[in-house]
């Protein structure tokens, strides 16, 4: 019975570790090293990021939560320590902003494109009239019925 | 050339690209927070702590209460921290009698290498090292040299970052003593 209690608790304190562990990796993430430009605490081997990283371990085992432990560094370094800005208040703004303008950009584009494309070119054909059209079509007939009579009369040359 | 023509269309597409530029700098060009250290700690109250020293011993913040303190951050391996120590000790020397206290908390750095640079330059207020990091993070340190001037209340009133001179250090010390 002992043995079961201990290998429930092992398993359960295994799971909790893992589980501290992966939070911790999200929060790693999320922090950006204040020395070395546009890295991570987790991408950086500098000495204030390990160290940045053994004080959101600690804060973490001590039951502290990932938005204060987010909190805490940014009373400390300002907004420009977390990975990502805060999606609310004023910061919404840079998450909403860039697909709203190619959004526009795209319809502006669009009307833009359908302007510049021109309608179908009506084919600049020559309508005779009526009068000279009937003339032209008599000439030919005769003379296809002077050809027709020298072809009957004469055959292949 | 209609000029109306082309005019609309080419703004936009130059918006459109000037966007999409930016947007790939801001994504790619991360600079460090260097030039902010300790910025966000300014009118905010000095977080206390306790600073094993160098020559043994150790000072605590909070036991300083009500009187002005001048906090530099440095290192042996810092350049401009070399042109300033002198400077600091120097003023250091001609304020101590009138209740202004000097720690030095040098951060990153080898015990062997923070001993001869204080024996190098003579320094005698207090200094010690930040081993594991606590103190350069309460002050939001990302450069150094650094300096923080704190009123008998425990306020940061103002903060430097670079070398600071006699000039500098006497007009910010005569605001913490007024």
């Amino acid at each position: 019975m002992t043995i079961l209690l201990l290998s429930a608790y092992s398993c359960t304190a295994q799971q909790e570790t893992e589980s501290l562990d992966e939070e911790a990796q999200q929060l790693y993430r999320s922090l950006m090293c204040p020395i070395c430009p546009g890295q991570t605490i987790d991408q950086s081997s500098s000495e204030l990021s390990t160290q940045m990283r053994l004080l959101v371990r600690q804060k973490l085992e001590q039951g502290e939560t990932r938005e204060e432990i987010l909190l805490f560094f940014v009373e400390r370094y300002g907004e420009a320590v977390l990975a990502e800005p805060d999606k609310s208040g004023f910061n919404l703004i840079v998450w909403v902003i860039p697909f709203l303008v190619i959004l526009a950009g795209g319809i502006l584009l669009w009307v833009i494109i359908r302007r510049w494309v021109p309608g179908k070119p009506e084919l600049a054909v020559e309508q005779p009239s009526p009068a000279e059209d009937g003339g032209q079509d008599d000439k030919y007939h005769q003379q296809l019925e002077s050809d027709l009579k020298n072809f009957d009369e004469r055959g292949f040359r | 050339m209609n000029f109306r023509r082309v005019l609309v269309p080419g703004v936009t597409v130059l918006a459109i690209v000037g966007f999409v530029a930016l947007l790939v700098a801001g994504l790619i060009i991360r600079e460090p927070l260097t030039g902010a250290s300790g910025a966000a700690r300014v009118n905010q109250p000095a977080a206390d702590f306790t600073l094993p020293l160098l020559g043994g011993g150790e000072v605590t913040l909070s036991s300083l209460r009500g009187k002005p303190v001048v906090i530099n951050f440095w290192a042996s391996w810092c350049p401009p921290c070399r042109d300033e120590t002198s400077v600091l000790e120097k003023m250091w020397q001609a304020y101590r009698d009138r209740g202004v206290t000097f720690i030095g908390v040098d951060i990153q750095d080898t015990e062997e290498a923070a001993r001869a640079y204080i024996e190098e330059f003579q320094v005698t207020y207090p200094n010690g090292r930040d081993i594991d990091g606590r103190i350069t993070i309460d002050y939001g340190v990302s450069g150094i040299p650094v300096t923080f001037f704190i009123d008998g209340e425990g306020l940061i009133v103002s903060r430097w970052v670079g070398a600071v001179d006699e000039a500098l250090l006497t007009t910010r010390i005569e605001e913490l003593l007024e």
